[in-house]
């Protein structure tokens, strides 16, 4: 497990495995469209891993299978030591509490005020249902503030979320995620639809603070400079396959990084984000 | 529409080629799409020309109507000039009074069962089928039968009083707030949801932070919309005994008092302009100015329907508030750490209009005297009474009802069409961008919002006093409401077309006329022609009940079978009521789906 005080460990491969990942399979549309394509790898804990490629080639995908978002069409996913897709709902409701999701889209509810928004972090660790920041116990209000005030938003506590710009309501996301105490945090292009000044700084507290909880951190990414400042892996995708898979250090060829978004399809329309129509909610 | 774009690019292209290149493509090709629209004019051309005729109003007897015109005037004039004798204010005060809790406390009612029975009906909350389709079934026949109907019922229940009349609005408002509530939760964003999902909620944390979060500005418009067509439809409850000022009307127009039936539908207009104007200060302090004008509050489904209709204390309202400037809020002088909410004044609106409301309802149950055991007692008879209700053979169905169902329709009809003629024409005077002059645009605004307070079956009881009973009245009747109403839903749509494209009719060297049907009727047809058929399913809903206060239609046989306890008739006829209604309403749809 990496040590959250020494900077100086890169790939830290000691310990068990957060997710691994074997030969999935995704396809979507009655198996007209292969968005993955037999994926495998593995994720030890504390890793910071990045995953780069062009849009359509599988990321969202991706991600979206570690916490049952979507099922696999073949392979196993494993997370924290669970096989995911057979998992009970009970069971799958206690395994997202241990997983962060940050959206591109941030997903939060924008009318209520951005200490509800982080609240509804804590939803997975209490029982029934909350309308209002006030129907939330004290002490988790006051750990609502806390992380509000890691991401610099304390001050913002109860303003409407949507009075917020861009970069300030992905880091109540971010808060959000963190309210979860999760030891996964899954990025997926969390800084996509900010400019790039705000990228930096979104993504810079996004990973110091899952480096100070130590929190292991798959985050999908199209900025490959903000990406090779921090992450200790690199895997890169193209149309659903894996084809760069390499820990960032000296070894790591600039080339064979650019290679992945090279080698474009000339046909492949860029797609933008689904709104899936397939996701597993718990409901 | 994709219709209109074609059109547009075949102008351009016929503009370039030569015209021997076009000559055989200058008239537009009949897709299906095209014959569909055609046949569907002729029969609404045709449906109105019948329709004219059913009800009496022949066209060359337009000329006998205005011939005719002297007789009405003079009963029209012994209703001038109204007024109410100041030994009946007492009680007439008192009435207004149970008129409004009765409006008050049946939407309430209506929230209380609609809400859930929406979130039911709805596909993204609820995966079961079958709960989500008896929750459809349960909205849709309670939207079609009129309260009106529903009341007579539960009087025979309960009694004369109050409390029949608060079930009946109850009941009724479960429809469309059920509808709109299930529409409201289909349109939120999927995202957020997703985002509440991630973190390990269960099913009912998903629904109040993932799902209900997101609809309380809906559900606000929505309870306060429906809250003001109550307040339009209690007034005349009394007439079948369901307590409130209708009884006086009744009252009134028994002993052939017509200026003082005059005196208390002016009084029920100014109670209505009121009450509307409350309830959108309401909604501006609930919602503020911004959410209301967003583009995408406006966009959602359930929004269309209510902005459309949007209540003539609109803007009654924006002027009080335009007059009293709104404080900052206090947002930013807050210490960092509170961990209660800090009073804004927004919190204190929404705090103050939550505690005057619970005051109204608390109020609503101990003014208009409801008892408890008066509730049990009478409920008690309700599976009895159903039973009933239920025929057990045809014996029921006579040609009277077939030929006073076909009646009810032609009224609908006639009404919804002579409305559109005349709204057509005017609309465009009642638009601040193609009314001539300001004067005109004023007069003919205020004149519509007198016309829209007035509730259609006030109007259809003084129709029936002016011109006697029958269908005549009836269609006449609904005419001028549904023309208050298509009026200013043509007008705000005009007012929201584009200037950009008239400037460019315009620059043409156009008239002005021609620049109305050029520029701003194309962009305006698709929602007119979509307003038009929603308010043919209002017409023929309410064609159903102006019989009971005398304008023809199949509401007579309703009233008279619940006078002669005739009881499997009444369950009879309310089921042909709702499968008429129903048909209408589906056709209607469709057809809103096809233009749009
Ligand atoms: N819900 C869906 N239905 C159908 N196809 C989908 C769906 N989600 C993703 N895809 C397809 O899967 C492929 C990968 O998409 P995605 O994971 O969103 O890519 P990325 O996140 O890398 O941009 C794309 O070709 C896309 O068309
Ligand atoms: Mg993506």
């Amino acid at each position: 497990m990496a040590s959250p005080d020494d900077g100086n460990v890169i790939v830290p491969d000691s310990g068990e495995a957060a997710v691994k990942v074997i030969n999935l399979v995704k396809t979507f549309d009655n198996g007209s469209v292969t968005a993955l394509d037999r994926v495998s790898f593995t994720v030890p804990k504390g890793q910071l891993l990045v995953i780069i490629g062009l849009s359509g080639s599988g990321k969202s995908t991706l991600l979206r299978h570690l916490n049952r978002l979507h099922l696999p069409t073949e392979g196993s996913v494993e997370v924290l030591g669970q096989d995911v897709p057979a998992l009970t709902r009970p069971e799958l409701r206690i395994l997202r509490r241990n997983i962060g999701f940050v959206f591109q889209q941030f997903n939060i509810v924008g009318r209520v005020t951005c200490i509800e928004n982080v609240l509804s972090g804590a939803l997975g660790r209490i029982r029934g249902p909350r309308i209002g920041a006030m129907m939330y116990p004290k002490w988790l209000r006051v750990e609502a503030f806390e992380q509000l005030d890691r991401v610099g938003l304390a001050d913002r506590a109860w303003q409407r979320t949507d009075t917020l710009s861009g970069g300030q309501q992905q880091r109540v996301a971010i808060a959000r995620s963190l309210m979860q105490k999760p030891k996964i945090v899954l990025a997926d292009e969390p800084v996509a639809s900010l400019d790039p000044e705000i990228s930096g700084q979104v993504m810079d507290l996004l990973v110091q603070c899952c480096i100070e909880d130590e929190i292991t951190v798959l985050c999908s990414l199209h900025q490959v400079d903000l990406a090779l400042g921090w992450a200790h892996r690199l895997i890169g995708l193209r149309d659903g396959k894996v084809v760069l898979d390499s820990p960032v250090d000296e070894s790591l060829d600039h080339n064979r990084v650019m290679d992945v978004y090279r080698e474009l399809d000339p046909t492949g329309a860029k797609r933008d984000e689904y709104v899936s129509s397939d996701i597993d909610p718990i409901s | 529409m994709s219709a209109l774009d074609t059109s547009d690019q075949r102008t351009q292209r016929n503009r370039n080629g030569t015209e021997s290149d076009f000559s055989d493509q200058v008239s537009r090709p009949w897709t299906l799409q095209r014959a569909q629209i055609w046949s569907v004019v002729v029969l609404v051309v045709v449906a109105f020309v019948w329709s004219i005729r059913r009800v009496g109003l022949s066209f060359s007897g337009i000329a006998e109507i205005i011939e005719g015109w002297p007789a009405t005037w003079r009963l029209l004039g012994r209703m001038v000039p109204p007024f109410i004798p100041s030994e009946d204010w007492d009680v007439v005060t008192s009435a207004a009074f149970d008129t409004f809790f009765m409006a008050f406390a049946g939407t309430a009612l209506g929230l209380v069962l609609g809400i859930p029975l929406g979130l039911l009906s709805a596909r993204n909350v609820m995966p079961w089928a079958p709960v989500r389709g008896l929750a459809k079934l349960a909205i849709v026949f309670s939207r079609a039968i009129p309260a009106l109907v529903f009341a007579i019922f539960f009087v025979r229940i309960y009694g004369i009083g109050v409390l029949p009349g608060v079930i009946a609005i109850g009941i009724h408002s479960i429809g469309m707030i059920g509808k709109l509530t299930a529409d409201a939760a289909e349109d939120i964003d999927p995202g957020p949801r997703e985002g509440v999902a991630s973190t390990g909620a269960g099913p009912m944390q998903d629904l109040s932070t993932g799902v209900w979060s997101q609809m309380v500005p809906t559900v606000i418009t929505i309870s306060l919309y429906r809250l003001e067509l109550d307040f339009r439809s209690a007034p005349i409850l009394g007439w079948v005994g369901a307590g409130g000022i209708g009884v006086l009307l009744r009252a009134y127009q028994g002993s052939l008092r017509y200026q003082e039936m005059l005196g208390v539908t002016l009084l029920i207009v100014v109670l209505v302009i009121v009450l509307e104007a409350l309830s959108a200060l309401t909604r501006h302090a609930l919602l503020g100015t911004t959410e209301r004008l967003s583009g995408k509050v406006k966009q959602s489904k359930s929004n269309r329907l209510g902005s459309g209709l949007a209540s003539p204390g609109t803007k009654i309202a924006d002027w009080i508030i335009d007059r009293s400037k709104q404080r900052a809020t206090l947002r930013n002088q807050l210490s960092p750490r509170r961990l209660t909410p800090p009073w804004t004044t927004e919190r204190v609106k929404v705090n103050t209009v939550g505690l005057i409301f619970s005051a109204l309802l608390v109020l609503s149950l101990i003014i208009p005297d409801i008892g408890a055991d008066e509730v049990i007692t009478g409920s008690g008879n309700i599976p009895e009474m159903l039973r009933r209700l239920t025929p057990n053979d045809w014996s029921w169905f006579t040609d009277r009802i077939v030929s006073d169902l076909i009646d009810t329709l032609g009224i609908g009809i006639s009404a919804t069409g002579l409305a559109l003629l005349f709204a057509i024409p005017f609309s465009f005077l009642a638009a601040s961008n193609t009314a001539p002059g300001r004067f005109v645009y004023l007069c003919s605004r205020s004149f519509m919002l007198l016309v829209r307070c007035a509730p259609e079956l006030v109007v259809a009881v003084i129709f029936v006093a002016a011109i006697g009973p029958g269908p005549r009245a009836g269609s006449l009747a609904l005419a001028i409401a549904m023309f208050g109403f298509i009026t200013k839903l043509f007008a705000d749509a005009i007012e929201e077309a584009r200037q950009g494209i008239r400037d460019g009719v315009t620059s043409t060297g156009s008239t002005r006329l021609q620049e109305s049907t050029t520029a701003v009727l194309p962009q305006v047809i698709t929602s007119k022609i979509s307003n038009s058929m929603y308010l043919l399913d209002v017409a023929v809903r309410n064609s159903a009940v102006v019989g009971i206060v005398g304008g023809g239609g199949i509401g007579f046989l309703v009233i008279n079978a619940s006078r002669q306890l005739e009881w499997e008739t009444l369950g009879g006829i309310i089921f042909c009521i709702f499968l008429v209604v129903y048909a209408i309403e589906l056709l209607a749809t469709w057809v809103r789906r096809k233009v749009t």
